[in-house]
């Protein structure tokens, strides 16, 4: 092929030049050009190698069909592979590059592949690699080097430095495509009343009426475009995104969409997204979504220079690009006439091969035009290799071709016929339904709010398309209340002469000559259909996973109508009978990254911080991340790491007062005259005669019987509760009990409110704990006689209303003490202006929870969703004179199995060992399998001077107290002998607690 | 006497140099909460519960749900079927306390829980679009509409008013929010306030 740009015509701004780089060769195109027709107006015929036999491929199309001009653009961390070049809006500095070729598309060394292709047919991979050597290494061995010989482009590995965002859109109706019949449903539906939203993939309105040489009534395409265009950008109702694809539809008419924000800017502005995903939501959807265009198979119909005649009619029409010097146009439909005229207009000698016996009124024009017509006539195979240089042709005698004369040419526009884009009516499960007259499927029945117009519908004629967007719109707006007059849906079709159906060009007597391609993007053949059939693979979704035909980003654009037309002549049944595979989202590709919007980097998700974040940080601490809260995890002092730090933090809590954040625990307030009642169905404990003033500890379980989650409960007024839970189960408890409210025990007066963002807390925990507090609180007698442990007291602190209780999560004298949450800070300021010359300490998650070890208290680690009541050694809690959630099943045989693992205390043997998370406990060195129990949480304990854990094992302390167990940690390679203790390692008799 | 800390001030400080294009497009400020009140009913007391709200606030009626009604004493706000938010109601003579009966139902300070961002400016409802999926044309969200909805995953209200958006977003997460929202507003050109009250 050898493409030019005309000296005239087109919609491209001839006064503005684009400097590309195609290949790393400076090239120029003009603003209005995609990369396909600037790569054309240069002479450059050879963009893509194929994908299994390294073919060299051409432009096929001029849009998202494409399946030969497929490249990569950009370079580094913004390399995009597998971009249609037909698609990519051509911009100053734009870089492209040809792919999956070494070393370039021109010469590919790949191309030996082919010399091997009669190998390479449908099950290849299945059969070759997979039969005789079975097993998943031989297999992964071979991948490498397959990989490696075929495939698309290369990403980078790079982190995607390009921003994205999502946005939500609402609209009465959303029209998806803006050719003459999207065109005219918006503009009809607008002045019916009803908010419009005009989707166009293109980076103009118009589709096919870009091209510009048809007529609409008596009225050129190019005015009827330009003034349906002004009139549509001066309606208030109505919103136009261009560069925007709609690539699904979903329940409700939820459509999605990407927008193309800026991949067609030179240099993206600041702040702007490269691109944008949007989620629209219309009441309903007006699809006028066009048809594409297909070839038909023949010999080498994959040479560059063979493209869609309406391919190579939108390169002149539109790009001013002559695709070729000589054309042949082969069709067996009327629409091929158009493309036909169009390069005779252009100065272009052309033959027109028509496969069919007549050419009705559409040859006329060609004899005025002076073209050659070839009635009964089809090419048969395209001569040339890396640029077309002629096509073989065939005459028809009845069904049967016949190999004839050869014509030189250098671009040959083939028109098979359209296939409505029905894609997005399939992602709702609309079957598609095959039209014989037309030979095309046409949208089946549709049972949701969408209506189908223009092509999409089956409708050729341009005017008729108009007069379909006017009644969809029509329909809409009835549909939602709107009066308006309705316009009769004209029927699909509109050719004159019947398309005479054809998917393949055989000699009848030397069969096909070369490859005859189905899909040309995965290199998906005629005979490799007829293989698949002969093979067994008789269904069409079968055909389709062997073959691979219509799979990945083709979705069936090119070759699915061809490939099942081909099954049915394999297997004597009609097209119709034979059926089609589902098309499946995305329609087009969408990067990863546009779904993803903002939801990356620190935004990858929401981050949730206490009213002391700041101050934490001021003070120098190091934080972690709970769940999505982020806490204080140690505060270094100097040169300390982690495990300096957590000692020291817990040794001055031990001895002096430490002060630790605990905003983060769950807060609920549970409130209503039966607001005891619920509680005592909720906690495995009783809390029908919790006095006002007090806390009890509670153990919820699951309705199977399993420990769901624990905390602290606060009675502050006869109807009046303060629950606390875990942090990591707030959100988890908070909807279980909004849901036994709703759905068991909706005779409650009972309601549940989160507070935990109402109310900012402290743990002050030690010996010199209720001293410190004693100094700041206002009216609140803090004296074991006062406030002794469980007490609940509301007052003041330091001018503010607090709430405090005293409870110990450390085994320390200890209380917690809440302000509400715009005080946080402060509190953190004068609780620790008073702690710290007292000698104390602030202590992170790490001190907190090594505490929390020593003194055997059971936390996530334990509670992790497997254990029971009794595992955890609490089986004692649960009351047995009342009914509670999981009050029955805790009783199952395998719940109450006295040999379950239970919780334990663990220390090492040999004095200086350490303990380690997640490590297995055994009986004796017999070390194999799961093991008899496991370590859950180890903490290294001045009290104890070593390492100590909490675990679980088989029989629990009935049966190992003080006996010898082997761990073994598989991954990290230890194993020694520890020794099960109980897990209370200090004050098991609660002296310091009730001091 | 403790100190109150605005929730967004340092987070605002931080955006106040991004402005970008026009910087009225959107104007983002926090505007701290003065007093929230839960006000809640049983399936059988809302009717009363809501005469009663109108009393005290001295309108006809207590608004439906989905709906806010700004009186000259306070902001009220039917944010679920038997639930009311009182904001903003500084005259002590307005607070529940002085009638709720458990019978009748609950009343719950909420007053530190959120923090309130104001988003005015032609591009705000845009913005909040980015991240709201809730219709926001006038049609369907007039003046006085309140809804619920995720906000990067996070359950947020927003009342639309006669020139501005209320966004109430839970405290922890609103600094993570405020960002993302000074962030996504650069590119309509945008103007973040410092930290200020109603």
């Amino acid at each position: 092929m050898s493409g030019y740009r005309l000296n005239s015509g087109g919609r491209v701004d001839r006064d503005h030049p684009l400097p590309f780089r195609w290949d790393s060769q400076a090239l120029t195109g003009l603003a209005g050009d995609t990369l396909a027709s600037a790569l054309l107006a240069n002479g450059v015929s050879v963009v893509g190698r194929s994908f299994k036999y390294h073919r060299p491929r051409g432009v096929t199309s001029a849009g998202v069909e494409e399946g030969g001009a497929i490249v990569t653009l950009n370079a580094g961390p913004w390399t995009e592979p597998n971009a249609k070049a037909t698609t990519v809006e051509l911009f100053k500095g734009l870089e492209a590059f040809g792919q999956n070729a070494w070393p370039s598309v021109r010469f590919d060394l790949g191309e030996v592949n082919g010399l091997f292709g009669r190998f390479f047919s449908a099950g290849f991979y299945y059969k070759t690699f997979m039969g005789p050597l079975r097993g998943t290494r031989a297999w992964m061995f071979y991948e490498y080097f397959i990989r490696r010989a075929a495939g698309m482009g290369t990403a980078s590995r790079a982190a995607d430095p390009d921003d994205y965002e999502t946005a939500h859109a609402f609209c009465d109706v959303l029209v998806i495509g803006s050719g003459p019949a999207g065109l005219e449903a918006a503009l009809t539906a607008a002045d019916s009343g009803l908010d419009v939203l005009l989707v166009e993939q293109d980076f103009e309105l118009g589709g096919d009426l870009l091209t510009g040489d048809q007529l609409i009534g008596d009225q050129p395409a190019g005015d009827w475009l330009r003034t349906r265009t002004a009139a549509l950008q001066a309606h208030e109702r109505i919103r136009i995104m261009r560069r925007t694809s709609a690539f699904g539809l979903y329940d409700n008419c939820v459509v999605g969409l990407v927008e193309r924000v800026t991949d067609h800017l030179p240099g993206a502005p600041a702040h702007l997204p490269r691109q944008r995903f949007w989620v629209v939501r219309p009441m309903r959807v007006i699809l006028a979504s066009g048809a594409l265009e297909r070839a038909f198979c023949f010999g080498d119909n994959d040479r560059p220079g063979v493209m869609t005649a309406s391919a190579a009619a939108a390169y002149i029409g539109r790009y001013g690009v002559a695709p070729g010097h000589r054309a042949v146009v082969a069709t067996n439909n009327d629409s091929g006439y158009r493309c036909a005229a169009l390069l005779a207009r252009n100065g272009i000698a052309t033959t027109v091969l028509e496969a069919r016996a007549e050419a009705g009124t559409a040859g006329e024009l060609l004899q005025e035009l002076g073209v050659e017509l070839r009635l009964g006539t089809a090419p048969l195979q395209a001569l040339g290799r890396t640029g077309l240089t002629g096509v073989r042709t065939a005459r028809a005698r009845g069904a049967a071709w016949h190999a004839d004369q050869q014509i030189d040419c250098d671009v040959l526009a083939v028109s098979g016929g359209w296939s409505p884009v029905v894609n997005l009516l399939s992602h709702r499960g609309v079957r598609p339904v095959y039209d014989a007259t037309l030979a095309a499927f046409l949208p089946g029945e549709i049972r949701e709010p969408i209506h189908v117009c223009g092509s999409a519908a089956g409708i050729w004629d341009a005017g008729d398309c108009v007069r379909s967007g006017q009644s969809a719109a029509i329909t809409a707006a009835r549909a939602l209340g709107f009066d308006a007059s309705l316009v009769t849906m004209p029927p699909a079709g509109g050719w004159p002469t019947p398309i005479r159906p054809l998917w393949e060009v055989r000699d009848e007597i030397g069969g096909v000559r070369g490859k005859s391609f189905v899909d040309p993007q995965h290199d998906v053949t005629s005979e490799d259909v007829r293989q698949a059939y002969r093979e067994g693979f008789v269904s069409v979704e079968h055909l389709k996973r062997y073959t691979t035909l219509g799979m990945a980003t083709d979705q069936g654009k090119v070759g699915n109508v061809i490939g099942l037309a081909l099954m049915a002549e394999a297997s004597g049944s009609t097209i119709a009978e034979t059926g089609t595979t589902t098309f499946r989202p995305p329609y087009t590709p969408v990067a990863l990254g546009a779904l993803a919007g903002r939801s990356a980097g620190s935004h990858w998700r929401p981050t949730r911080i206490t009213p002391m974040h700041r101050w934490h940080q001021r003070q120098g601490a190091r934080m972690t991340e709970a769940g999505l809260w982020l806490r204080p995890w140690y505060y270094p002092r100097g040169d300390e790491d982690l495990e300096a730090a957590y000692r020291r933090e817990m040794q001055i809590v031990r001895e002096r007062v430490g002060l630790v954040d605990v905003s983060t625990l769950g807060k609920i307030a549970v409130q209503g005259p039966d607001a005891a009642v619920f509680l005592n169905r909720v906690y495995v404990n009783g809390f029908l005669k919790l006095p006002v003033g007090k806390a009890r500890y509670g153990v919820m379980l699951r309705d199977d019987g399993v420990v769901m989650d624990d905390g602290t409960t606060w009675r502050l007024s006869d109807t009046d509760y303060f629950m606390t839970t875990t942090t990591a189960n707030a959100a988890a408890v908070l909807a279980w009990l909004e849901q036994l409210l709703e759905t068991r025990w909706p005779d409650l007066l009972v309601r549940v409110t989160s507070v935990t963002e109402q109310w900012a807390g402290f743990a002050v925990a030690g010996p010199r704990s209720r001293q410190i507090l004693a100094a700041l609180a206002d009216d609140i007698d803090l004296s074991d006689a006062g406030c002794p442990f469980m007490a609940v007291r509301q007052g003041l602190l330091q001018g503010v209303a607090c709430r405090i209780a005293r409870l110990s999560f450390s085994g320390e004298l200890a209380y917690e003490v809440y302000v509400p949450s715009g005080y946080g800070e402060a509190l953190a300021e004068v609780l620790w202006a008073t702690a710290g010359p007292q000698g104390g300490v602030l202590y992170g998650t790490e001190a907190l929870g090594a505490l929390r070890i020593e003194k055997g208290h059971v936390a996530g680690a334990e509670l992790d969703g497997r254990t029971t009541l009794d595992d955890l050694g609490m089986g004692r809690m649960a009351s047995t004179t009342k009914p509670f959630i999981g009050g029955v099943l805790r009783h199952r045989a395998g719940l109450a199995d006295p040999n379950r693992p239970r919780l334990v205390g663990i220390v090492p043997v040999e004095p200086g060992q350490r303990l380690r998370n997640g490590a297995l406990l055994f009986a004796d060195q017999n070390v194999s399998g799961h093991g008899i129990g496991w370590i859950s949480s180890v903490t290294y304990s001045h009290e104890c001077a070593g390492h100590i854990g909490l675990g679980f094992i088989a029989g629990g302390l009935a049966s190992w107290l003080d006996r010898t167990a082997v761990l073994s940690d598989p991954v990290r390679g230890d194993r020694f002998s520890v020794r099960v203790v109980a897990p209370c390692f200090v004050d098991p008799q609660g002296e310091r607690l009730y001091a | 006497m403790l100190e109150m800390r605005p929730i967004l001030a340092e987070a605002a400080r931080g955006a106040l140099g991004e402005e970008a294009g026009d910087p009225g497009a959107v104007v983002l400020q926090e505007n701290a909460v003065h007093s929230l009140i839960q006000v809640s009913a049983w399936p059988h007391t809302h009717e009363r519960v809501a005469t009663q709200l109108a009393e005290s606030l001295g309108v006809d009626s207590a608004p439906e749900p989905g709906s806010a009604l700004i009186t000259s004493g306070a902001t009220i706000m039917r944010v679920q079927p038997l639930s009311w938010w009182l904001v903003d109601a500084d005259d002590p003579s307005l607070d529940p306390a002085q009638w709720m009966t458990a019978d009748l139902g609950t009343f719950l300070d909420l007053g530190h829980s959120r923090a309130r961002v104001a988003l005015s400016g032609p591009d705000s409802s845009t913005l909040l679009n980015r991240f709201l999926a809730i219709d926001l044309r006038p049609s369907v969200f007039p003046i006085g509409a309140v809804a619920t909805g995720a906000f990067h995953h996070v359950s947020v209200l927003l009342h639309r008013r006669e020139r501005d958006f209320h966004l109430y977003m839970p405290r922890g997460f609103a600094v993570s929010l405020f960002e993302l929202l000074t962030e996504t507003a650069a590119q309509f050109g945008s103007q973040v306030l410092p930290s200020g009250t109603h």
